[in-house]
């Protein structure tokens, strides 16, 4: 047994929700203030991976990144970036996959604060960032938390996507949920208990580490 | 000196009305919006504030242009020095009630300020504390104050005491007109209470969907000023008593509790926390000289 | 509150009082006074729609052949009812202005021997009586 597709899984996990949080919360924010007609589409293509299935994403990813057309060929010609079987292309393909795990949670607990709190800000002086950063995003701290965990837990479990544009080399991009699926077809049932049970008792710990925080189970043990 | 003449169209819950106003308010001066719900009091002051942008007309606040619709002026709530003190409040939960007051202060918050902020509410007990622990009446005090760190001009209170019981309210009253006098400011207020208006307001603008209908002192506008009783105090009920065929009503002028015999047919309608007109001829009350 | 509606009949102004009389419906008078001139309320004019005022615990009930009262106001009708108290009693007097509530000592009532269909007269004190504009 290897240890490579678990390492794997959680460096992905983590480039993931990091690329995620930065990429989210300026999204979370326009989508819970703006106006703009645009912004039911926008909305859709937000929630579309929830509802798609993986395959049909990574269908396209793998369509769209392929070195034999232009844009997959003009990618890899000027940026040296090959999408397709690669690491970078895993984390985009999750970046996309995860982006309603993200963006949902921060988006409500955007629109779920008082526009007062905002408009106060602003009356004092600040600007729209110093507001978010200041004022915004220190009281949606649990849904901060919940998009990150996950986020993070879902890339963890993803496999469809992975599959499609990864493919299964080791150490590159054979994932553990991928893994586990070779052990199976091979019939190593220990190797893939052995995966199957990590994945599990890990996810398993960080959402009940989430539930812990935001249910203010811990609260005693900080502050 | 604040000149504001402005039109917008206000799409409310409820049917849209059209804000309509036409203002003028003295530097220094303490006004009262008067009026029910939904005539646009609170836009008229987001309006103020710049937290929503009017359709046209101009504000002008002491000679400077904050909005011209057709220059297309609109300063930002930035940059429009106003205290604001929101219907809730709206302490920031995360930070505690001194750190409120020194993010009030904009980037160079004044510590001294601060402190004596602190001192004239009293809230130096209460610095360390997040507004999550604190009562409806010290949230009050902490807006009002926070309010008041940036040194604004104007100061507008949307309804600020609406949701504190009388003892409270009393105390706040006295806080919101000394910090008037005090910091020189020019404020304005949205209120429903008739006691209130008459005790903090030197002016009240009456609106009546989304226009100012009347503009005028608290007694010019609801004392019956036409009864000729020269015995005539506004007062606030606080009890209603039954006595035999008739009813003791507490009425509570000032600070001080008069009780007035009623029949049952006049006090219909007439609630704990209503404002009345306490009549009497003069040839009725008797003086002892005091002291 | 007993509340009449009528008009200005008569303003006799003397310093700062004046002593108004008011011509109700019926014709009948009711004088008021007031710490008030033509010089410091508009409606101070001859011919002014006015209402007065009076509470019903200023007014005293007496027999019809009560004689010598120091006051003008009197008012003769008929008691239509009576809701009485332990210490304090409400007489409804039916009169050609209207009804007039007085709310007189439950002693007195016994003393007079009030009862419903009795005839007696209100009088009010000049000086309780207030004004108001219509």
């Amino acid at each position: 047994m290897s240890w490579d597709p678990l390492i794997l899984t959680f460096k992905l996990a983590l480039v993931t929700t990091a690329i995620l949080l930065v990429l989210s919360i300026p999204l979370a924010y326009w989508l819970a203030y703006s106006k703009v007609r645009l912004k039911p589409i926008v909305e859709t293509l937000v929630s579309m991976p929830l509802v798609l299935p993986p395959t049909v994403l990574g269908f396209y990813f793998l369509i769209a990144f392929s070195p034999r057309n232009e844009f997959g060929a003009f990618l890899d010609e000027w940026f040296g970036l090959q999408f397709v079987f690669s690491f970078p292309g895993l984390v985009l393909a999750s970046v996309f996959y995860s982006l309603p795990f993200m963006v949902h949670p921060i988006q409500s607990g955007l629109s779920g604060l008082p526009a007062s709190l905002r408009e106060a800000s602003y009356l004092m002086g600040y600007s729209k960032f110093r507001t978010l950063l200041n004022v915004l995003l220190p009281n949606i701290r649990p849904a901060l938390l919940t998009g990150i965990v996950l986020s993070f837990a879902h890339t963890v479990g993803e496999f469809g996507v992975v599959l499609m544009i990864g493919g299964n080399i080791p150490g590159q991009t054979r994932v553990a949920s991928i893994a586990i699926y070779d052990e199976v077809e091979a019939l190593n049932y220990g190797t893939a208990n052995v995966y199957s049970a990590i994945l599990f008792s890990v996810t398993f710990m960080i959402l009940l580490l989430v539930y812990l925080v935001n249910g203010g189970y811990l609260k005693k043990y900080w502050r | 000196m604040i000149g504001c003449r402005v039109e917008k169209d206000l799409n409310a819950s409820g049917g849209g009305i059209h804000l309509s106003l036409n203002l003028d308010i003295p530097k220094g001066a303490l006004v009262t919006l008067y009026g029910k719900s939904g005539v646009g009091k609170t836009s008229a002051l987001r309006i103020l504030a710049g937290l929503l942008t009017p359709d046209t007309g101009t504000i002008v606040v002491n000679g400077k242009v904050w909005f011209d619709a057709e220059k297309k002026i609109n300063l930002k709530p930035q940059q429009r020095k106003i205290g604001f003190v929101f219907q809730d409040y709206a302490l920031f939960p995360n930070m505690t009630v001194r750190q409120n007051l020194e993010y009030g202060g904009g980037r160079q918050s004044d510590p001294l300020l601060v402190d004596s902020l602190m001192d004239m509410v009293a809230l130096k007990d209460l610095q360390g504390r997040l507004p999550a622990t604190l009562s409806g009446g010290q949230k009050q005090r902490v807006a009002l104050a926070r309010a008041l760190v940036q040194k604004p001009d104007i100061l507008l209170l949307d309804e600020p005491l609406s949701a504190l019981d009388m003892g409270i309210r009393a105390k706040l009253q006295d806080d919101i007109l000394r910090v008037h006098r005090e910091f020189g400011l020019t404020t304005l207020l949205i209120s429903h209470n008739l006691g209130e208006i008459y005790r903090l307001s030197d002016r009240v603008i009456m609106m009546e969907g989304g226009k100012v209908v009347k503009e005028a002192t608290a007694d010019e506008l609801f004392a019956d000023r036409d009864i000729s009783g020269k015995f005539k105090f506004t007062g606030e009920v606080v009890r209603i008593e039954e006595a035999e065929i008739l009813f003791i009503v507490h009425v509570l002028i000032q600070n001080q509790v008069v009780k007035v015999v009623s029949r049952a047919s006049e006090i219909e309608g007439l609630q704990i926390g209503d404002t009345v007109l306490v009549a009497s001829k003069a040839f009725n009350p008797v003086l002892y000289k005091l002291g | 509150m007993n509340k009449f509606d009528g008009h200005i009949a008569e303003i006799q102004t003397h310093e700062q009082l004046s002593k108004v009389t008011a011509v109700l419906e019926g014709g009948l008078r009711i004088q008021a006074m007031v710490i008030e001139t033509p010089d410091t309320a508009d409606y101070m004019v001859e011919g002014g729609k006015i209402s007065v005022h009076f509470k019903e615990t200023e007014v005293i009930l007496c027999l019809p052949e009560t004689s010598g009262i120091s006051e003008p106001n009197q008012v003769q009708g008929i008691i239509v009812s009576l809701e009485s108290g332990v210490l304090l009693t409400w007489v409804c007097l039916q009169t050609k202005i209207g009804d007039i509530g007085a709310v007189i000592p439950s002693d007195a009532v016994k003393a007079l021997d009030l009862s419903i269909g009795k005839k007696a007269v209100a009088c009010v004190k000049t000086t309780e009586v207030m004004l108001s504009v219509i």
